[in-house]
């Protein structure tokens, strides 16, 4: 079986791309397109004169955010919805960040060392793990305290890491 | 005058129960964050539109195929695929205004409705099948009278099973040949028999060709106009709306 087979395409404006496919693929099945509405949150971060503007893309249900807090920043920011704003078919959604009551930081905390108490285990301890048993440990961890990787794993661990040497 | 309307039936999928919420992105990211495995989000969520293609619904997988989503889709991860089951449960919705369709027509009614629904899987305790689980996570179930597929019916309040449904079938007619033969035992007459459902050839034909009252539900599959439904409903408001004039 050859590694790999390749799909000829062309759009009507005479653009032309190649594609590979899996090796043993027979033959063209059928094609399909779908029209849905879908909604991307876009966080924008302000960072240092001189730079651009950070920003995470949000894919997980975008209009139900409820708040978001930068860690070591300015405290819990509450999401109001202003306005909206079209302009062809884009249709944007926005929203003032407003400082809030609470304090977001302050509740992982106290949800990750409740779980650390739930499991008789301390921080010191837990970063004193060899790898890999540690991130597995940590990530664990961080499940049962709810809180989980947005983009990956790494940050969950990074984030944590920083969380426990603090305790 | 019409007789009023003493057996309400309801089709399950994509009826009742709304899919909208349950997004291969949105199941498949919020799986792979939970087990650590971020990366595989774009190749979990490939695979399973793959599977869809091979069996043509995601009901067609559910129903009969749903242990590929474990080896196929999820390599095998059961720890992911323990929660592909909860998240299921959790992120399908009750059809808009169903949940108060309900309320409305077993307490101040007085009719309990029954599921009418097509399952492959043998049929177990109350709970342990898609359907049921789902009725008892909504706080539905006690609203209920039968849930009746091709598997056996079963009582909801007591779990008492029925097995000679077993074998029968929707679409010929014969599920409902023998609910007709149960009903009449009751002193329910055909034209004492309501089905609200979405497709021609399970919910609406058969059940008409027998006499029912038929009410299709286009809120999330509209099949079209068909010379053997009664009434149209795009929510279960309207379903509502139609109902009080029949009972």
């Amino acid at each position: 079986m050859a590694d790999k087979k390749y799909v000829l395409i062309k759009w009507k404006d005479g653009w032309q791309e190649v594609i590979g496919v899996e090796g043993d693929t027979i033959d063209l099945n059928k094609y399909f397109v779908i029209e849905r509405v879908e909604y991307y949150g876009r966080l924008v971060f302000d960072r240092p004169k001189g730079e651009y503007p950070g920003m995470v893309v949000l894919d997980r249900a975008p209009l139900e955010l409820e708040k978001v807090a930068l860690v070591g920043g300015d405290g819990d920011k509450v999401l109001k919805q202003t306005s909206t704003y079209r302009e062809g078919p884009r249709l944007e959604y926005n929203y003032e960040l407003e400082k809030g009551s609470g304090n977001f930081y302050g509740e992982v905390v106290e949800s990750v060392k409740k779980v650390l108490v739930d499991k008789g285990i301390s921080a010191k301890e837990l970063l004193a793990k060899a790898e890999p048993e540690r991130s597995k440990e940590i990530g664990k961890l961080a499940r049962a305290a709810n809180i989980l990787g947005g983009k990956s794993q790494a940050d969950l661990i990074g984030f944590m890491e920083e969380l426990l040497r603090k305790l | 005058m019409a007789k009023k309307i003493r057996f309400v039936g309801i089709d399950y999928g994509q009826c009742y129960m709304a899919p909208a919420t349950l997004r291969n992105p949105r199941m498949f990211g919020d799986i792979a964050k939970m087990v650590g495995k971020q990366e595989m989000i774009p190749v979990w969520v490939d695979r399973m539109r793959r599977l869809k293609e091979k069996y043509k619904s995601y009901s067609g997988i559910k129903e009969g195929h749903k242990d590929e989503i474990l080896s196929y889709v999820l390599d095998g991860d059961q720890a992911a695929m323990d929660i592909f089951n909860d998240k299921e449960q959790e992120l399908l919705g009750l059809a808009p205004g169903a949940g108060e369709f309900t309320v409305w027509l077993a307490e101040e009614k007085g009719i309990k409705p029954s599921i009418i629904s097509e399952l492959k899987k043998t049929l177990g305790p109350v709970g342990s099948d898609i359907i049921s689980r789902f009725l008892v996570n909504k706080g539905m179930v006690k609203h209920f009278k039968y849930f009746i597929t091709p598997q056996g019916k079963m009582d909801l309040a007591t779990g008492e099973q029925f097995p000679e449904y077993r074998g029968t079938s929707k679409e010929d007619g014969t599920l409902y040949d023998l609910l007709m033969k149960d009903l009449a035992a009751e002193g329910i007459t055909s034209e004492e028999c309501c089905i609200i459902g979405d497709k021609w050839s399970t919910d609406i034909i058969p059940p008409k060709q027998r006499g029912w009252t038929t009410i299709q539900y286009t809120g999330h599959i509209h099949m079209g106009s068909c010379a053997s439904t009664d009434y149209y409903a795009k929510d279960w408001f309207e379903v509502k709306a139609i109902m009080e004039t029949l009972v």
